[in-house]
């Protein structure tokens, strides 16, 4: 597998995670469905694993720092995802919407 | 052979990712994300991190994608169809997400990277020895934020 990896320039695995980045982004910034942003959330913080790994692949010598970050951001995302729709659930239940644009109460 | 599969999985993971972030139906959307999430699990098996691979579709396809459909599942059943699912200046979004993107595309495409070779070595081994050796400190803390979060998601989601 390494030799075949080594043909694949790694501004193409930038290139890609920056491009996902920006539908990750687009997807926080642009959504009404509090579901939806953090599908883009998750999105971004896979664009910047992906980064991480490429790095650790093409430059990273022999440490494995950049798969212990990697391995970090995804334990991170997946207690952020849980607590996130933990909230999501309990602002469902008290105001049964989930639309931010009415999810208003502290709207000074 | 190796662009073959790096263009076939990049392809994966642009459509599901414009997918996830377009698509008006909120449960199509996840699983477009779920497409995006596997994609990118094929480019870390191509980057020399299979065990990377495997973790990311369990804990991403496997663990994150359930609950966020668990969440779509408990928040849509009253709120009927929705007409619109993009916010009015979603156009402001696309043009500053848009060029952020382009922007580090030129970032990342501009330098003359000097390709190294991959590190030597068994992966899962030297992650095991790493994870309680050099990584000591960060796989204790990961595992605090764990128990913090779970019992953090617990009581926020409890029954009233």
């Amino acid at each position: 597998m390494d030799e075949l990896a080594g043909s694949v320039p790694l501004s193409w695995y930038l290139a890609l995670s920056a491009l996902l980045f920006g539908l990750g982004l687009f997807g926080v910034l642009a959504r009404r469905n509090a579901v939806t942003i953090l599908m883009g959330v998750e999105l971004i913080l896979n664009a910047a694993n992906l980064n991480f790994v490429a790095f650790w692949r093409y430059v990273g010598g022999q440490s494995l720092d950049g798969v212990v970050f990697a391995m970090v951001v995804m334990a991170v995302a997946a207690c952020e995802a849980a607590i996130g729709l933990a909230l999501i659930i309990a602002i469902y239940r008290s105001g049964r919407t989930v639309n931010i644009d009415q999810i208003n109460l502290l709207q000074g | 052979m190796a662009k073959v599969a790096f263009i076939a999985c990049a392809l994966v993971v642009l459509l599901g990712g414009l997918g996830a972030v377009a698509l008006r139906n909120v449960f199509h959307a996840a699983l477009a994300m779920v497409f995006a999430l596997a994609g990118v699990a094929g480019l870390y098996a191509l980057l020399s991190a299979g065990y990377l691979a495997v973790v990311q579709i369990l804990i991403y396809v496997g663990a994150i994608s359930v609950l966020i459909i668990m969440a779509i599942m408990v928040s849509e059943r009253f709120m009927g169809r929705r007409l619109v699912s993009l916010q009015p200046q979603w156009w402001v979004a696309a043009l500053a997400s848009g060029g952020l993107a382009l922007l580090f595309v030129y970032i990342g495409t501009s330098p003359r990277w000097t390709p190294g070779n991959a590190p030597a070595g068994d992966l899962i081994q030297a992650l095991g020895q790493g994870l309680v050796g050099k990584y000591l400190l960060p796989f204790e803390l990961v595992s605090v934020v764990l128990v913090g979060s779970l019992i953090g998601a617990i009581y926020l989601a409890r029954e009233r």
